[in-house]
C-alpha cells in the first residue's frame, strides 16, 4: 500500500515545479516556520534565487543526509564539529560539477539556511584554498588582482610575520 | 583520436585563458549515428562555462563596475567569513595578499578572537570591539620571538646532573634511604654530616645528628619566620632581641 507523503512545493528560477518530501523540506531552516501553511497550500513557493540545477543537487544532499544527527548546539561540540574532515561522499559530490556551481550551491545553502550543507560545502572551499599561494588561489577563483604593484608589496610586507 | 583542441578566452586585459580539449573525451564514434557520436556533453559544458565563459563575464562585468555574479566573489560578505573560518591561520594571511575586498573580509576581528582563543588560551580582556588581528599578531611575533630566545638558551646551556648517590657518605651513618628528599639532616643530599655547629656537639642546638645512629632523620630547621612568643625586631640588621640585656645576652633564648 502507498503512503501518502506530505510534500511541498518550491518553483525555481527557471519556473520549474519541485515536490519535496516534508523530511527533507524540514532541514531548510528557512521553510520551517511556514512548513505548515506550504502544505495545505496548493500554489507553490517561488525561490527565484535558486536555480533547478541547484535545487536538484541540495535535494539529494538532503537525502543522502536524512538521517544524519542533528548538529550540536553548544559552543564547544561546534568547535569540534567545525575541525571534522569532509567525508569523501560529500567532496566527491559538492565538486563534481565544477566551482560554479558550488558557489551557486553554497549561496542557496544560505539562503534556506542549510546548516550542515553550508558547513561542508564552505569546507570543501577552504581546501582548495589551504597551503596555495597568493598568485595560485587568485588563479583558482579567477580572482582580479586589484593592489598596485607597490600596494601589493606593502601587503605582502605586513603579512610575512606569518611566514616561516 | 588523441587530437587536442585548444581554446583561448581572450579579454584586453587580462592574459589568455587557453582550455585543451582532448577529442577522445567527448566524441566515441565519427562512423555511427548522429545521436552516437559524442559523449559526457554535460561535462564539457561545465568544463567550457567554468574555464571560459564565467570568468570571462567576471571580467568583463568587474571592468565595469557590475557586482559579480558567479565564483567566490559573488558570495556574501557573511558567507565569505564563514568559508574564512574554516582556514588555518597562514592560509587567512595568505588569502589577504590576494584582493583588497579580501585584504579588509579576513581582518574581520571575530574570526581572529576565535583564532586567538584557540590558539593562546583565553584572554582578560574580552573585549569585541578591538583590533583582534592586531592583537593575534603582536602575541604571535612575542611567542615566536620567546620561543627563538629559549632554544638559543637551551643550545648554550650545558646539562647539570643532580647528584643521586654519595658514595663518600658517613659510614657512621646507616645507608641513608635514597628517596629522601633534599633538606634532610643526615639524609641523601646532607653535604656536611659530620658538621656539628660552632659549639661542638650539641653546642649549636644539639640538632646535628649526623654522629648519632640513634636519632631518627629530620628535616632541616630552617623557620620562615620567627616563631611565636619570639621578640622580633623589624627592619635591617635587626632579629631577635635578647631580652636579658647586654650580659645575659648568651643566655638568651636560643633558636638552633
Amino acid at each position: 500500500m502507498n503512503k501518502i507523503v506530505p510534500q511541498i512545493k518550491l518553483e525555481t528560477y527557471e519556473k520549474e515545479v519541485f515536490e519535496i518530501d516534508l523530511d527533507i523540506a524540514k532541514k531548510f531552516g528557512k521553510l520551517v516556520p511556514v512548513l505548515q501553511e506550504l502544505l495545505n497550500d496548493d500554489k507553490p513557493l517561488t525561490i527565484k534565487t535558486i536555480n533547478s540545477g541547484t535545487l536538484k543537487k541540495i535535494i539529494t544532499w538532503c537525502t543522502y543526509h536524512k538521517d544524519d544527527p542533528l548538529p550540536p548546539e553548544d559552543d564547544d561540540n561546534k568547535m569540534k564539529h567545525s575541525t571534522e574532515e569532509v567525508s569523501s561522499w560529500d567532496d566527491k559530490f559538492l565538486q563534481e560539477d565544477g566551482q560554479a556551481a558550488l558557489f551557486d550551491l553554497i549561496s542557496a545553502a544560505h539562503t534556506l539556511d542549510i546548516d550542515g550543507l553550508l558547513d561542508v560545502a564552505c569546507k570543501v572551499v577552504a581546501t582548495m584554498i589551504k597551503g596555495k599561494a597568493p598568485e595560485e588561489i587568485r588563479k583558482v577563483f579567477n580572482i582580479k588582482n586589484d593592489f598596485t604593484q607597490q600596494e601589493e608589496d606593502q601587503v605582502r610586507k605586513e603579512n610575512d610575520w606569518c611566514e616561516d | 583520436m588523441g587530437k587536442l583542441l585548444i581554446i583561448h578566452g581572450r579579454s584586453p586585459d587580462k592574459e589568455d585563458i587557453p582550455l585543451n580539449i582532448t577529442f577522445s573525451d567527448f566524441i566515441q564514434s565519427i562512423d555511427g549515428e548522429i545521436n552516437e557520436v559524442y559523449k559526457n556533453l554535460p561535462k564539457l559544458s561545465m568544463i567550457f562555462k567554468d574555464t571560459i565563459s564565467l570568468p570571462l563575464l567576471q571580467t568583463y562585468r568587474q571592468n565595469h563596475g557590475f557586482p559579480v555574479l558567479s565564483g567566490i566573489m559573488s558570495l556574501s560578505h557573511e558567507i565569505k567569513l564563514t568559508v574564512f573560518s574554516f582556514l588555518d591561520v597562514p592560509s587567512t594571511v595568505r588569502m589577504m595578499d590576494t584582493c583588497k575586498d579580501f585584504q579588509q573580509i579576513c581582518k574581520d576581528r571575530y574570526l581572529w578572537r576565535r583564532h586567538y582563543l584557540k590558539d593562546f588560551g583565553n584572554r582578560q580582556n574580552n573585549d569585541l570591539s578591538q583590533d583582534w588581528y592586531a592583537i593575534y599578531k603582536t602575541e604571535y611575533q612575542l611567542r615566536k620571538q620567546r620561543e627563538k630566545d629559549r632554544r638559543r638558551f637551551l643550545s648554550q646551556m650545558t646539562c647539570i646532573v643532580p647528584p643521586v648517590f654519595r658514595p663518600d657518605h658517613d659510614p657512621g651513618f646507616p645507608n641513608p634511604l635514597p628517596s629522601y628528599p633534599p633538606g634532610m639532616i643526615g639524609g641523601d643530599f646532607d653535604l656536611f654530616p659530620q658538621f656539628q655547629g660552632p659549639g661542638g656537639v650539641g653546642g649549636f642546638g644539639g640538632r646535628r645528628s649526623g654522629h648519632n645512629p640513634l636519632q631518627p632523620l629530620q628535616p632541616r630547621f630552617d623557620p620562615l619566620g620567627p616563631l611565636p612568643g619570639h621578640n622580633f625586631r623589624p627592619g635591617r640588621g635587626g632579629g631577635l632581641r635578647d631580652n636579658r640585656g647586654m650580659f645575659g645576652r648568651m643566655g638568651g633564648p636560643r633558636f638552633f
